[in-house]
């Protein structure tokens, strides 16, 4: 079979002609930047900012570091601290605050 | 085929450490390994350079944004190359105010053409294959471009495209006949 493929070759051609303009690249790496610094800002503020908003809900400092501690349990470990799981809706609520101050 | 597998590898190398690392050199390198191609697709697609300006940006940008869910399933080029065609096709959607611009109801040709082989389309002269492209529906070039150029598979473009792959068969016959008769029409000679 035969090697040739104009196809190829065509997009080699254009990549030639039409160089990419600097302005893409200035336009891609500055937006990325910004991207990064706001995801890096996000990462360090968000949790403060949900625990802020955990405390103006009437939790305490003390339940605060408590939830944060199980977190630090290794896998499959009880937490000795922790009530056993309820049941309903009042469980499920509590278990997705915990899921989230976990995260 | 050894340096695409490579190719391959860093490139996949780059993802995995700027997703780890949020290092912008590392999207930097993969920026600068695709831009020339990215672009030069936009061009030849969409004709205009400002047009082909905006739509890499763009391209580059929703890369960019989704590179996390990117799977390594596929190679990093076809997600690439995927991303650029939905985005070049839809700029054309929107310019031409057109539905589809590979409906079925847009063909003319019956279903029974003349099969062209690979080898009459794949060894015509460049600048000859050039004007054919630019001379047959924007639907077919695309679809001639993903197979040929970018080497991608049936199941890979109807996946793009959100065809079946029966249907993509017979649109890239379909293409490559119109091609064929349209290369007849501009160099009756040959």
């Amino acid at each position: 079979m035969s090697t040739t493929n104009s196809f190829k070759q065509i997009l080699v051609e254009d990549e030639r002609m039409f160089p990419p303009p600097p302005e893409i690249e200035e336009h891609v790496l500055g937006s990325l930047q910004i991207l990064s610094i706001m995801g890096q800002a996000m990462e360090l503020y968000i949790p403060k900012v949900f625990e802020m908003f955990i405390l103006t809900m009437g939790a305490t400092i003390k339940e605060l570091d408590q939830a944060s501690s199980k977190s630090e349990l290794p896998d499959g470990m009880p937490n000795p601290d922790m009530e056993p799981p309820t049941s309903g809706m009042a469980g499920m609520v509590d278990r997705s605050i915990d899921d989230d101050l976990m995260d | 085929m050894g340096t695409e597998e490579n190719s391959k590898e860093q490139d996949i190398d780059l993802i995995r450490r700027f997703l780890a690392t949020k290092d912008a050199r590392h999207f930097t390198a993969l920026y600068r390994r695709y831009v020339g191609r990215v672009y030069a697709k936009c061009i030849s697609l969409l004709k205009e350079e400002h047009l082909a300006r905006d739509a890499a940006q763009d391209i580059f940008m929703k890369i960019f944004l989704n590179l996390g869910q990117f799977g390594e399933q596929a190679k990093f080029s076809t997600w690439v190359y995927s991303i650029t065609y939905n985005y070049c096709i839809d700029v054309i959607r929107k310019k031409k105010k057109t539905g589809d611009i590979f409906s079925d109801d847009m063909e003319r040709l019956p279903d029974m053409v003349d099969d062209v082989h690979d080898e009459a389309l794949l060894t015509m002269r460049s600048d000859r294959l050039r004007a054919v492209l630019d001379n047959i529906p924007v639907g077919d070039k695309a679809i001639l471009l993903m197979k040929y150029q970018d080497d991608l598979q049936i199941k890979e473009i109807a996946n793009m495209l959100d065809k079946t792959e029966s249907a993509i068969k017979m649109k890239i016959k379909r293409a490559k006949h119109k091609a064929q008769m349209v290369y007849d029409e501009l160099f009756p000679d040959d």
